[in-house]
């Protein structure tokens, strides 16, 4: 009687626990079944009607929306401007942001200070520094009037040659802070005694700097490149604020576009469709690159 | 005491059996934010829905709002039982994404302001509008308000009027006093020819530009330079033939404003970058300008001298033709799912009303949509101290609204890229881009919304 009292007692303990572990995980679930798991449903369902988000007819096309995405002229467009943002962008924010990890893991003082100046950029918010950049970089704007000193204008956001890497670099500064706090966990997580034995072995700072660090960043670099990837495919704020797409729709991008078929011109249905396409798109390149730059990496 | 049996029971927690006892802490914790949170929206919304006022959104501006704030204070003073629950619509990337949104999740509002026609026609092709030329007394209301003929002439979409314009934005030329005085000149041009003269002789000894040209892509940018020009070429006609589904941009009033700016670009009179605030900075000469701006150019820059004329005119138009100018007007809608019509439209028309529109005129300084402005007496005293927009107010017989069309947007998007940045750029012939511009949005006119 004993021995089966105990028994129902561990059972019932053993639920409640269970049910406690499901409680605690309940809110992350609710949160994504609501804001990530419905909208990616009602999406994919729109995809195939044609509705205008107010009026209560959606009307089945079947495959059309996709169709008329793969047809249309400015998916193109803002393909080629993505792959030549992602060229301008991807390089110069890991040169940047390692340039701050390596500095940030030099400096013994004020470390977290200087680590937080830089994540500023990163907690901005997007619509306030377009505007900023936007005054600095405009043909008679501060940058301009400094350059005129040497009798050079740059008109960074109205030639379209130069736009999307203008808009590239201020993505890169918004985010050289932050990817450069990944890259130095990465390096304060490298042993120092493979660069004491190193240097025992007669290793310059430059061979140490090759052989050992850059290799050991791998799993840094692959976060940072898959981040860097997506972000490409969604850049919107800067983009939208600054050029609105031109000058001759040289910084039209997926988002952009996604935005204006959806909230602008009300075509629900067909911006659905671009985004599950460049989603598709994006999370290809995403798999590619992990494929090519993921190594394993061991300290021992 | 209390100290005593908190460290005890710290301690025994701590002692015994940490795991479980957060466990059970953590639990009834979250069980009561849980029940909480639910009472608490089960009350709100519950309180939402017992509410009897009507809700109001209107444009998120300082000087708008003034005016709004006193009407209705004065509104529910008067009329306790039906009260207005006034708000400025919530901040998001433009006006009509942030309605859109709350009509999609039924949270709009029954009367909003600040709608442009063409997307008051959107949603009246999406049946979320009233038609208030239903409504009882409409036609009193316009009569009373001197606004019948603009209404009649402008406002019909699909043979029914589903926004009232509360005020008019007409455009007209600005010349920068100074650089005119320099050069000795008295008389202003007429034409583009008369224009480009001009820009001739101050531009060159004065080392300034021409003409402020917005060279963005911003579909609504265009409604301030090529569509205004187009309506003063065009004496007043339409680009676009709604009923036809027709578009006439490749006309010789359209070929003459691509023209004119393509070659404002191709002499350097109009830089291919951007600059902000050109005119008030004076470096440029001349700049196309509304009502609107000259509070505002007064407030910031106290300093500069301009001179006001009618818009300029290719060279073919009639010498004694009135000079047509373009517009912009935004207005008052009623939603279908404002739950009390009735008293929603009472509002409405309450607040169309002579000591409304003088106020109204005092605190924001754009014109009220109505044909009597001029000549009407209350209106005088203001127009007195205020002769600059007195000279806009003039021009209200001439001016035209913007096309009614829901594909408005559709149609500036194709126009910014089949059209203008190739203009500027030089990239197309003014004629070859007309004609491109054209035949894309016939295409989409004909496809339909």
């Amino acid at each position: 009687m004993q021995m089966l009292k105990r028994l129902i007692h561990g059972i019932q303990k053993r639920r409640f626990t269970e049910l406690v572990g499901y409680g605690l995980v309940a809110p992350y679930v609710i949160y994504s079944l609501v804001f990530w798991v419905y909208p990616f449903l009602w999406g994919l369902i729109i995809a195939f009607k044609k509705w205008n988000i107010i009026s209560p007819d959606k009307e089945f096309v079947g495959l059309d929306n996709f169709i008329r995405v793969i047809q249309d002229p400015l998916f193109w467009i803002s393909f080629k401007n993505i792959l030549f943002f992602m060229i301008v962008y991807i390089p110069l924010v890991i040169i940047c942001s390692l340039s701050v990890a390596l500095m940030l893991n030099r400096i013994k003082i004020l470390r977290s200070f200087f680590a937080s100046g830089y994540l500023m950029s990163y907690v901005s918010a997007g619509v306030a520094y377009s505007i900023v950049f936007n005054l600095l970089f405009a043909g008679d704007g501060l940058i301009n009037s400094w350059l005129g000193h040497v009798g050079i204008t740059i008109p960074w956001f109205s030639d379209p040659r130069i736009a999307m890497a203008s808009i590239a670099m201020i993505v890169v500064w918004k985010f050289m802070g932050y990817y450069g706090l990944i890259f130095l966990a990465g390096l304060q997580s490298i042993p120092k005694s493979l660069y004491e034995s190193a240097e025992i072995d007669g290793a310059s700072n430059w061979t140490q700097f090759w052989r050992i660090t850059i290799p050991l960043l791998n799993p840094s670099f692959i976060i940072i490149l898959v981040f860097a990837v997506m972000l490409s495919f969604n850049v919107f704020t800067e983009p939208y604020m600054i050029t609105g797409g031109g000058p001759l729709d040289s910084t039209q991008t997926f988002v952009m576009q996604i935005y204006h078929q959806t909230f602008t011109a009300l075509h629900a249905g067909y911006g659905s469709s671009f985004a599950i396409l460049v989603a598709i798109i994006s999370f290809t390149f995403v798999f590619v690159i992990r494929k090519m730059v993921e190594r394993d990496i061991s300290y021992g | 005491m209390i100290w005593h049996l908190f460290r005890k029971k710290v301690k025994s927690i701590v002692d015994e059996s940490f795991g479980e006892s957060m466990i059970k802490y953590l639990t009834i914790l979250a069980v009561f934010i849980t029940v909480t949170t639910m009472v608490m929206s089960c009350h709100s919304s519950k309180a939402e829905n017992d509410t009897k006022n009507i809700s109001y959104w209107t444009a998120p501006s300082l000087e708008l709002s003034k005016f709004e704030s006193k009407v209705v204070e004065e509104w529910n003073l008067s009329h306790p039982d039906s009260r207005i629950d006034w708000k400025t619509i919530p901040a998001g990337t433009t006006s009509e994404e942030v309605l859109l949104t709350a009509i999609a999740t039924r949270t709009g509002p029954d009367i909003c302001s600040n709608i442009f026609g063409g997307f008051a026609a959107q949603l009246a092709d999406a049946k979320v509008l009233v038609a208030l030329d239903t409504m009882p007394g409409f036609w009193d209301v316009m009569e009373k308000r001197n606004m019948a003929n603009i209404i009649r002439n402008n406002w019909f979409y699909n043979d029914h009027v589903y926004v009232i314009p509360v005020y008019v934005n007409p455009e007209q030329m600005w010349y920068n006093k100074k650089m005119l005085d320099k050069q000795g000149i008295t008389e202003l041009p007429r034409t583009y020819l008369e224009f480009f003269t001009l820009l001739d002789e101050v531009c060159t000894s004065q080392n300034v530009y021409g003409l402020t040209v917005d060279i963005s892509s911003k579909w609504y940018k265009r409604w301030f330079d090529y569509l205004t020009l187009y309506a003063a070429a065009a004496g007043g006609e339409p680009y676009i033939n709604v009923k036809e589904k027709e578009a006439l941009f490749d006309n010789q009033a359209g070929i003459a404003v691509t023209e004119f700016f393509f070659n404002v670009f191709e002499k350097g009179y109009a830089p291919r970058f951007d600059i902000q605030d050109g005119f008030q900075k004076e470096m440029f000469l001349a700049s196309i300008k509304g009502a609107g701006d000259i509070t505002r150019v007064k407030r910031m820059y106290p300093d500069l001298e301009y001179v006001i004329a009618p818009l300029i005119v290719p060279d073919y138009y009639p010498v004694n033709a009135p000079v047509y100018t373009m517009a912009e007007s935004k207005g008052m809608v009623l939603f279908n799912n404002a739950h009390n019509k009735e008293q929603a439209w009472d509002f409405m028309k309450w607040y169309f009303n002579d000591s409304h529109d003088s106020l109204w005129l005092e605190l924001t300084n754009y014109l009220p949509a109505r044909e009597d402005l001029v000549s009407n007496p209350i209106f005088t005293e203001y127009f007195n101290n205020n002769p600059d927009i007195k000279s806009y107010a003039e021009t209200l017989d001439f001016s035209v609204p913007l096309v009614l069309t829901p594909q408005t947007v559709e149609i500036q998007t194709i126009l910014n890229r089949e059209l203008w940045q190739p203009i500027i750029f030089g990239l197309k012939t003014p004629s070859a881009a007309s004609r491109d511009a054209n035949q894309t949005i016939r295409r989409i006119l004909k496809s339909g919304p």
